[in-house]
Formats: C-alpha cells, structure tokens, sequence
C-alpha cells in the first residue's frame, strides 16, 4: 500500500509524478469527447477528473490505490488529447499511470494467466493461424448457428455474447498467402514494407492482401518482411513497457533490412504505436536510434494514398450510400481524419455521408470489450443507431477492431442483412477492379 | 473549513440512497468522488470539499433530497459542469446535488421560439439539435461542457447578449425545486397545459422568474429552463476595426449601436490583439511567459488601443445594405478597418450560427504552450461613458502586479450598457504565490471598480450587504429556506474565509 502521506512515496510513484504533466485547467473541453464520461456522466471517469486525482494522489491527499478504478475505465481513445486547450498529453498520462499501477499491484491468478495466454497469442504466428481456423470453423460448421438458437447466447457472461457476434465471417482460412515481395504497376515510385497486424493477420488476411495490392496500383513495390510481430499496443496500453518493448525490437529488426523508404499499416492503433517506438525505447542506448528511424518511417495507408491522389479505377454501384467511422487512434493520434473520407469520396458510384458521432470511440479498445463488456456494449448500440440514421448500407472502417465491434453490433441489432461493413483497404480494393 | 465525509451508516446517507433508489451509486463519500468537486475553473484560494455527493435522475429525486437535507439541516450546493469561477465551491461541506444526469432537452417549441432543457444539459449536446431545425441559441464564451441552464441563469456570457440582452433575460421561466422540496413553476407555464412562453402573465404576482436568476442556488434548485431560441440569421456579415483610444471607440460603437446598423459589438485591448499575439511568437520560444517577458510587450504608436468586430445579420438585402452603412460610419469616426483571418471569420460564423466555440484564443495559446492555464475575471457592468475612467483606474494596478491590461467587452442591446471585464490569465493556477498575487490584484480592481460606481457581477458579500436592497433578499430567502441549507456559503462569499 501507498503511504500518501510519504514525502515521496514508492519509487513508482515518484516516477509516475516526474513523468506526468498534470497541470489541468479544469475547462471541461474533454468532456464532451470522452466516451467514458459520456456513458457515465460520472466526474471521475473523465479524463478531467482523473487528473484532479492524480494530482491529489501527488498532493497526499488520496492513496494511489483509490484512483486506479478510473483510469481502468478509461478507453484509451484519446480524443481528449485533441481536444485539450491544454495540450495535455493524456495518452503519456495514461501510459505511465497504468504502468504505475501494474507496480502497484501486479495482475496476479486468472488475470495473470489470461493475459499470458492473449500475449502470446498476438506473437505467435501459430496462435493466430489457430484462431482463424477456430473463427472460420465456428460459422463454417454451424457451431454459431446451434449457438444462437441453443439459448446459450443470454445464458452466458456478456463477453461470450459479444465474442460470439464479432466473430468475422474468414472466407478462406487457408486463403491468399501475402507474397513476400509484390511489384509495382506502373512507373515505381519506391519500395514500401507492410506491417501485418496480429489482428488483421489473423481474421483479416484480404485486407492485408487488399492492402499491398493497392499500394502495388500506386506505383509502390512492397515488401512484407519475415520475422514481424505484434506492434506491442496490447502490452503498452496494459502498462507493461517491458513486454511492449520486447516486441518492438523484433519489429524494428524484422524491418530494417527490408530496404523500405516507408513502412505501411491499414490499422489505426497499430500504426500509432509503432510511431511511438522512438519513446517507447528511449532508455535503450542500444535501439533508440534505431526506434527513432523506424518510426520516421512509419505511414498508414491511407494518409498514403491519399496524398498519391489515388483513385479506384472500377467504382462502387450508382448512389451506394458509404459512411465511414473514424479509428480512435488514426483519427486522434496520427491526426489522420480527412485522407480516409476523401478517398471514400473518390470512388466513382458513392454518396458519402458523415457519419454522427464518427470521431467518437465504438468501445472496442484492445481488451475494453472484455473487461468491461456492458459499457462497450452501450458505446456499440451507440454507434449502431448512428449508422441507422445515417442511412448508409456501407460502413468503412480504418481498424480491425472497429470492424468487429460494428460488426457485432449490427449483428446484435439484426443490421448485418442491410448494412455491410467493411475495411477501407478492402472497399478501396473493390471499388479498384475496372469492372467492379 | 474541512469537514469529514458522512458516512454510510449515517441517516442521512441512508435517506439519500433511498431518495435516489438502486444500488447507491449515485450516493458517494468516498474521498476520491468528493476531491473532485473541491476545485472549479477558478483560481480561488477559498475552496471546500462536500460530504456527500449525489446524483439524481429526476425532479422527483430532487424534491427527495432536498426534503431530507432539510430535516438534517445540512447543507446543499446544487452543480453542474463544473466550469464556474468559485460559485459553486461547497465551502460549508454538506451533500452537493450534482445534476449532471438531468440532461435531456425536453422540448424544442418552433412555434413560441424556447426550448425547454434540464440542468445537465451542455451546449455540446443542444447546439446540433437545434441546428437541425434551423434555430440557434446564445453560445457562450465558454466551453462545450458548459450547462445551458446554468449559462443562462447564472449571468453567464454568451453572444446573443449584445442582440438580445444578457442571458437571464431570455429565460421565459423555470421550474424550481424549494428547500422544503416543493416544485414550482414560474412564468406561463406556471398554468398547467400553458407552454412556457413569456414571464409574466399572472399579474398581480411578480416577476418570479427573476427571483430565482442569479440567486446561486441559495433559494432552490432550478430543474427546469425555458429559454428562447431564434432562427439562424439568413445572412452573417462581419468587420473589424481599430482605434487609437478607448474615447473615439465609445463615440463610434455608441453611434452605430443607436443606429441600429451592427447586431454584435466586441472588443477587446491591444493585448488580445494580432499585433500583440505576433509579438508573443516572436518572443516565446515554447516556454510559458514570465512576467518580464509580458511586462516588456509594448505596441507600436500607430496601433490602435481597442479593437472591434461588428456583426451584421438578418435578410441578406438588409445585411448588404446595413454593412455598407457600417463602413462609412465607421470611417467617419476614424476607425482603421482590419483584415480578419480566417481562424476570426471561421470563430465569429461559428458563434452567430449556434455552435459551441472551438478553442478560445487562450486556449490557443495554451497549445503552445505560452499559456499556464489560469483564468480569473472581473466582469463590471458599465456605461460605455464609463469605459475611460475604468481603463485609466485598472492600468496601473495591473503595471504593479506585472499583469498584462487584458480588457474585452460586449455591448448590450442599442448601446445601453456593456460588460467592461478585465481577464486575469496569466498566472500559474497550480503556484500559491501567484494564485495569492491574482487573488491581490483580483481584489485591487474591484475595488477600483466599485469606486468609479460600477456594478460588478459575482461582487463579494462585503459589497452586496451594503445595498439597501439586500434586506428583501434576506426576507426571501428566511421565507423559503428558514434553515439556511442552500448554499449558505454564498451569504458569506468573500469575506475572508479560507
């Protein structure tokens, strides 16, 4: 236990508090962009709030341990980044304050064994081959189907409901392997390498492959190099540095001998983190440097084609209504808001209509879902009236994780028939075929 | 004076979960959820904690608790959003009533022109629904966070006040929560099935609307606002213009006010001015200001004093022809139009059109990190005849306290007043030295207001107990609250408590 009283505490909280800049004006720009708060209401699951008591934590007014509830409840959306007057960097606050709480009280039992087991499963590639044939098998064997009309779904703890409803229809398990190198058509504009995604590796291997084809059109050779992992952000957003770091030395080795100018992502949160590599191993003499040019390198995907003006050949079927919901992290983070709607916007046959709310978490966030399973399902039924009234019958995402909640959201709301979801990669690539 | 929390065995914690139902979430003394209602927006050195924190749903739950804080005599502080400047501080403890979950807009009546909201209602909630009818309301200068009810009761800033009058004036009435925990309705709605369009239809009764604006919640809680909406302007139209004294821009504004030729009317000092904002880029390197650094801010001989923006807005033919009007009367009176850029023209469309303001200049200045965050301010209430007299008296205390002469003002309708207010921002609100010499300077120039005649609004209980008026509010308030439990600290306000 803390002892607030302490001049200085635990180590752990001295360096929470050296690192941290909490010096909040109390304006309340964040509230209304945070989905925590909005779902609550409640002062201390905002991020204003959480800061007023990081500061009385500091002041020796309240033991550390008393806070730690609230910043577990927050998403990790970062939206009230963008928003602070301030300039606030929450996103750091909530890095080391969760790091600070692992010290605190380091996961222990059947948390401990659960995170060891999601962990390795984003690393391995075999984990995530099972994972795809265990989704494929679940629709393609009609175990989802005996599931659903069992009763089971309203029987079982609310994470199984949502599990269930996420799991993506994979149409080819064995599917397209990436090729490991793929040419450019057309004049070649440079070599670029593709970061997979544990994810997207996993259920969504037509993205990836949507992805390098795309980059192919616009001039770029790319490279999928061996040896790549996880980006980390499971590990990072868990206040475990130390696991995050581990995986972004792979990474950055696994890349630098790909030869690429620039290294692609198709995911939102993947992307972010990967640019944050540089911080992330910033007290490592021997790979900061190397962080710091890796992450230079890093681009997503649409930001990228974006700025190359590309635009899908094909087209999408006259007045197909499309509507596309921001990726926290590529729209708060990367800053990433626009590229995304005016590729949309370039694609011959669409009427693109804003989505309300669009920049507003979908309560997905990594392991949110699971943890905290009835508040994402109520920012989910959220984002599904949204997408009702907008009168759309596409829906792009920029995040796998985006995806699956939409998906199990219209899934749950009996949706799924009259609005398709789908990653922008993916619907880009469509709309790309001459005769689409 | 810090009071301990009340705990859950106590009867009135036990009242409250049952005035409120469920599982008790919405009752709080846990140490954590109080700190949380110790600090507001301001720099205030007179701060407190509440006892208890609860969150009703509903009127209905309001009446619940207000009846049993009233059999317990404790004290009760209604909040909101958190954003006032020391008002709503729970300096006597007691259970603070935050209504933050009271947050519906319950009607918007496009025949009477009003929408009804409760309390928790935030302007980053209303200003689209009301959009999507054509309609707007008074933004005000603060955040999207901000309540609604409380802008508008509360005497709060917002930008119809130079067309419409000040925000109390366009509230058409109010459903109020007694301390005893009956509700009552002022206005036309006070008849049951009558909507809520006008203040006052029942004569011989009074005004009861007012009774309860402004009163800091020492009189009930208000649950309920019908407040007038208006639809969007046809056409917006905008100048900006300098001049070299306060003087000649009193000559000016007051005639184009008069004439009815502008709708809007701010200003501001050079220090809010381009001019000043280049200067602070090009000196300022990241690093917050240092006193030095704003102390040695000077403008140029041939930049104005004082700046404006005019608005025009209405039919687009009478907005064409009143602007050119405004042009040549403006040139008249020597003003010196200036460029707008696009970040004033985008800022000034948004706040006409009824969207909550994006980042404030201060805000802007916070992001790059030139700003450490205060923000204090003395908000006078002054004939523009009385605009020199109180520029000259606030100069100097400011010089003396290394503060910047900060002034902005908004005119009301025609001219007839103004808010003339000094903004106190830079000051570190985290440093007790500084937050002790705003509190000083603070001080200074309310006095220096108070002796050039000029009201202040939010002025300290010391002030208000001299006016011969603040009897009748004494009797009121023994009327409806004989126990003293609302807000009691309010009734002290300023008189030194710490």
């Amino acid at each position: 236990m803390t002892d607030p009283a302490g001049a200085a505490g635990p180590e752990w909280l001295a360096t929470l508090r050296s690192r941290v800049n909490i010096k909040c004006l109390h304006c309340g720009y964040c509230l209304p962009v945070c989905p925590s708060y909005q779902d609550t209401l409640q002062e201390s699951h905002s991020p204003r709030g959480r800061i007023t008591l990081l500061n009385e934590v500091f002041a020796g007014n309240l033991p550390f341990e008393e806070v730690c509830e609230f910043f577990e409840v927050c998403l990790g959306c970062r939206a009230c980044e963008a928003a602070c007057p301030k300039g606030l960097e929450y996103g750091e606050i909530l890095r080391a304050t969760r790091q600070a709480m692992r010290r605190a009280a380091p996961p222990r039992g059947w948390r401990r064994a659960a995170e060891a087991i999601l962990m390795a499963s984003v690393r391995s590639p075999t984990a995530r081959a099972a994972a795809r044939w265990g989704a494929w098998a679940y629709r393609a064997t009609g175990i989802a189907w005996l599931v659903e009309r069992s009763g089971l779904i309203a029987k079982a703890p609310l994470q199984f409901a949502l599990a269930h409803a996420m799991v993506p229809l994979v149409r080819a398990p064995l599917g397209r392997r990436l090729p490991s190198r793929r040419r450019p058509i057309g004049t070649p504009k440079g070599r670029v390498a593709l970061f997979r995604g544990c994810i997207q590796d996993a259920f969504f291997r037509q993205t990836n492959a949507a992805t390098t084809e795309l980059l192919a059109q616009a001039g770029y050779e790319v490279i999928v190099p061996a040896g790549q992992t996880c980006c980390g952000a499971l590990a990072d957003h868990a206040g475990d540095p130390e696991a995050a770091a581990v995986l972004a030395r792979r990474n950055i080795a696994a890349f630098e001998s790909s030869g690429a100018e620039l290294i692609v992502t198709n995911s939102g949160t993947c992307g972010a983190t990967l640019k944050d590599y540089g911080a992330l191993l910033r007290n490592d003499p021997d790979w900061s440097s190397r962080a710091t040019t890796f992450q230079g390198k890093v681009t997503d995907l649409y930001g990228l084609l974006e700025g190359e003006a590309f635009t899908p050949r094909g087209g999408l079927p006259p007045g197909t209504v499309v509507t596309y919901l921001d990726s926290c992290h590529l729209a708060n983070v990367q800053k990433i808001r626009e590229q995304p709607r005016a590729l949309i916007r370039r694609i011959p046959g669409v009427r693109y209509v804003e989505l309300e709310g669009a920049q507003f978490c979908c309560g997905f966030a990594g392991t949110f879902w699971m943890s905290h399973p009835e508040a994402s399902l109520r920012l989910m039924e959220q984002k599904v009236k949204a997408v009702e009234a907008s009168g759309a019958s596409v829906v792009a995402t920029a995040h796998p994780g985006c995806f699956l909640q939409l998906h199990a959201g219209l899934h749950r709301a009996g949706l799924e028939d009259r609005v398709r979801v789908v990653q922008l990669a993916d619907l880009l690539w469509d709309a790309a075929q001459p005769n689409a | 004076m810090k009071r301990d929390p009340i705990p859950d065995v106590d009867p009135l914690y036990r009242d409250l979960v049952a005035a409120v139902g469920g599982d008790g979430t919405r009752v709080s003394s846990k140490r954590a959820q109080l700190l949380l209602y110790s600090r507001d927006f301001s720099a205030t050195l007179d701060k407190g904690m509440p006892q208890l924190v609860v969150m009703p749903r509903s009127v209905e739950e309001v009446q619940e608790i207000l009846r049993s804080a009233h059999a317990h005599r404790t004290p009760v502080v209604p909040y909101s959003a958190g954003l006032g400047l020391g008002t709503w501080l729970p300096r006597e403890g007691g259970v603070l009533v935050d209504l933050r979950k009271m947050n519906r807009l319950l009607e918007v009546n496009e025949e009477c022109l009003y929408m009804l909201v409760e309390p928790g209602l935030s302007y980053a909630q209303v200003s689209s629904e009301l959009v999507k009818r054509g309609l707007v309301c008074s933004i005000p200068d603060a955040p999207p966070a901000a309540s609604v009810l409380a802008n508008h009761t509360m005497f709060g800033y917002g930008s119809f006040m130079q067309e419409y009058g000040l925000g109390p004036e366009l509230v058409l009435g109010l459903e109020v929560v007694l301390p005893g925990g009956k509700v009552i309705r002022t206005g036309s709605a006070a008849m049951e099935g009558s909507p809520w369009h006008s203040r006052l239809v029942f004569s011989p009764l009074p005004d009861l609307t007012g009774l309860f604006l402004g009163a800091c919640g020492t009189l009930g809680i208000i649950t309920k606002a019908a407040i007038r909406v208006y639809p969007a302007p046809e056409k917006v139209a905008y100048r900006k213009f300098g001049f070299q004294d306060v003087q000649r821009a009193v000559t000016a504004v007051r005639a184009l006010s008069r004439a009815r030729t502008v709708d809007r009317v701010s200003g501001f000092s050079w220090f809010f001015s381009r001019e000043a904002k280049d200067k602070l880029s090009d000196r300022i390197t990241g690093e917050p200001l240092t006193m030095e650094q704003l102390g040695s801010l000077r403008k140029e001989v041939s930049t104005p004093e004082f700046f404006f923006y005019m608005g025009v807005h209405g039919q687009k033919q009478d907005v064409e022809a009143r602007e050119k009007t405004l042009v040549e009367v403006a040139a008249h009176h020597e003003a010196i139009e200036m460029e707008m850029t696009s970040d004033d023209k985008e800022k000034y469309h948004s706040v006409v059109l009824g969207k909550p303001q994006a980042l404030s200049e201060l805000a802007i200045l916070g992001r790059k990190g030139k700003y450490e965050g205060g923000y204090e301010s003395i908000v006078s209430h002054a004939p523009l005849s009385k605009w020199s007299a109180l520029y000259d008296r606030w100069n100097p205390i400011a010089a003396a306290h290394g503060h910047p002469l900060a002034v902005n003002t908004k005119l009301f309708p025609h001219g007839r007043f103004s808010s003339f207010r000094f903004i106190i921002s830079y000051f570190n609100p985290d440093d007790l030295a500084d937050r002790q010499r705003i509190t000083a300077m603070k001080g200074e120039l309310e006095k220096a207001t108070i002796a050039e005649g000029v009201p202040l609004a939010g002025a300290p209980a010391p002030v208000l107990k001299q006016l011969a008026s603040y009897p009748v509010y004494q009797a009121v308030k023994q009327a409806l609250d004989p126990h003293g439990i609302m807000h009691p600290a309010m009734g002290a306000w300023g008189e030194g408590s710490e």
